[in-house]
């Protein structure tokens, strides 16, 4: 036996860690994903003091840090930033590559949200391209009830 | 903020679902070899005080010896005698399966024939009144084609009478 070990294969032992958890998103942001669940709308939030916009909303400005409460209506189109093409395959992945995930600037808006572009041929992408929210027939307040955003037709 | 009255929360519940490979490394790479190919159990030996240690360690616990796979090992088992063991009801998350633990399982740590070495592992047995020290158990093993190279190629140890 292994009194001469030789030179083999190294042995792995296979599984996973699972970890279940539960994730509460806050008042103000359980208003912007109810809206996106029950009538497709995006909102932002508008700084009472310094104007600022900002999507996805925060309760707290991040330029002047004063308290926000209140929602603006957002129309759903912006402009695209910046892209990448992920090709990467793994397990972590949230779609099976390739696929494209962009930066957003929804207009009205002056933060920019992540998502991804669909109904789009990778060679077209370009930054400044105008885009528009599509949204899953079945939402569940999540930010997934946006499919992808694509490219709005001239 | 508090809500207001019948205003709907949002939560997330989600499961991250991780997918690992852990190396073994060895001397333990070899233990499991042995076990998967052959249906043996080894423990490896410190080259320098000769404690004996299954399931194998890379380093002595009592003189800190580096122990290596070329060291001396010794063939253990498959029979053995339950030195102490315990029995579990409480079921939990296994985190590497996602599966809750099938209850009530028992534990026993059993001395090994061929070296004086202990192995904790399963017993076929869940009933503490049929358990006692100083009983007699033998491994039972998966069948080969179903070994996998880990510590569940040894299904249990199961009550034999000696």
């Amino acid at each position: 036996m292994a009194n001469e070990a030789v030179k083999k294969e190294p042995i792995f032992t296979e599984g996973y860690v699972i970890m279940p958890y539960k994730y509460s998103v806050g008042t103000l942001a359980s208003k912007f994903f109810i809206q996106i669940r029950d009538s497709k709308k995006i909102n932002g939030v508008k700084c009472p003091k310094c104007n600022m916009v900002i999507v996805p909303p925060r309760s707290v400005c991040i330029k002047c840090f004063s308290k926000i409460e209140d929602l603006v209506e957002l129309s759903g189109k912006g402009t695209l930033v910046t892209y990448t093409v992920v090709h990467y395959d793994s397990a972590v992945q949230a779609m099976k590559p390739p696929y494209a995930v962009g930066v957003i600037k929804l207009d009205g808006a002056d933060t920019a949200i992540t998502h991804f572009i669909g109904e789009v041929d990778f060679k077209e992408l370009k930054a400044g391209m105008k885009l528009e929210a599509v949204f899953n027939e079945t939402r569940n307040a999540n930010i997934l009830d946006i499919k992808y955003f694509k490219p709005v037709k001239k | 903020m508090k809500p207001k009255a019948q205003e709907e929360l949002i939560y997330l519940d989600m499961t991250l679902k991780m997918p690992f490979k852990w190396r073994t490394g060895e001397p333990m790479g070899e233990f499991f070899r042995e076990l998967k190919a052959n249906g043996k159990i080894y423990a490896n030996q410190c080259p320098k005080c000769g404690r004996n240690f299954c399931p194998p360690v890379n380093v002595c616990t009592r003189d800190h010896s580096r122990c290596s796979a070329k060291d001396k090992w010794v063939a253990v088992g498959p029979k053995g005698t339950v030195l102490t063991f315990f029995i579990s009801e409480q079921s939990f998350l296994i985190p590497t399966t996602g599966e809750m633990l099938k209850v009530p399982f028992s534990v026993g740590i059993m001395l090994l024939d061929g070296a004086p070495v202990a192995l904790q592992h399963n017993l076929e047995e869940t009933d503490p009144e049929k358990i006692k020290p100083g009983m007699r158990v033998e491994a039972v093993l998966k069948p080969k084609g179903e070994r996998k190279g880990n510590i569940f190629d040894i299904i249990h140890f199961k009550t034999i009478k000696e």
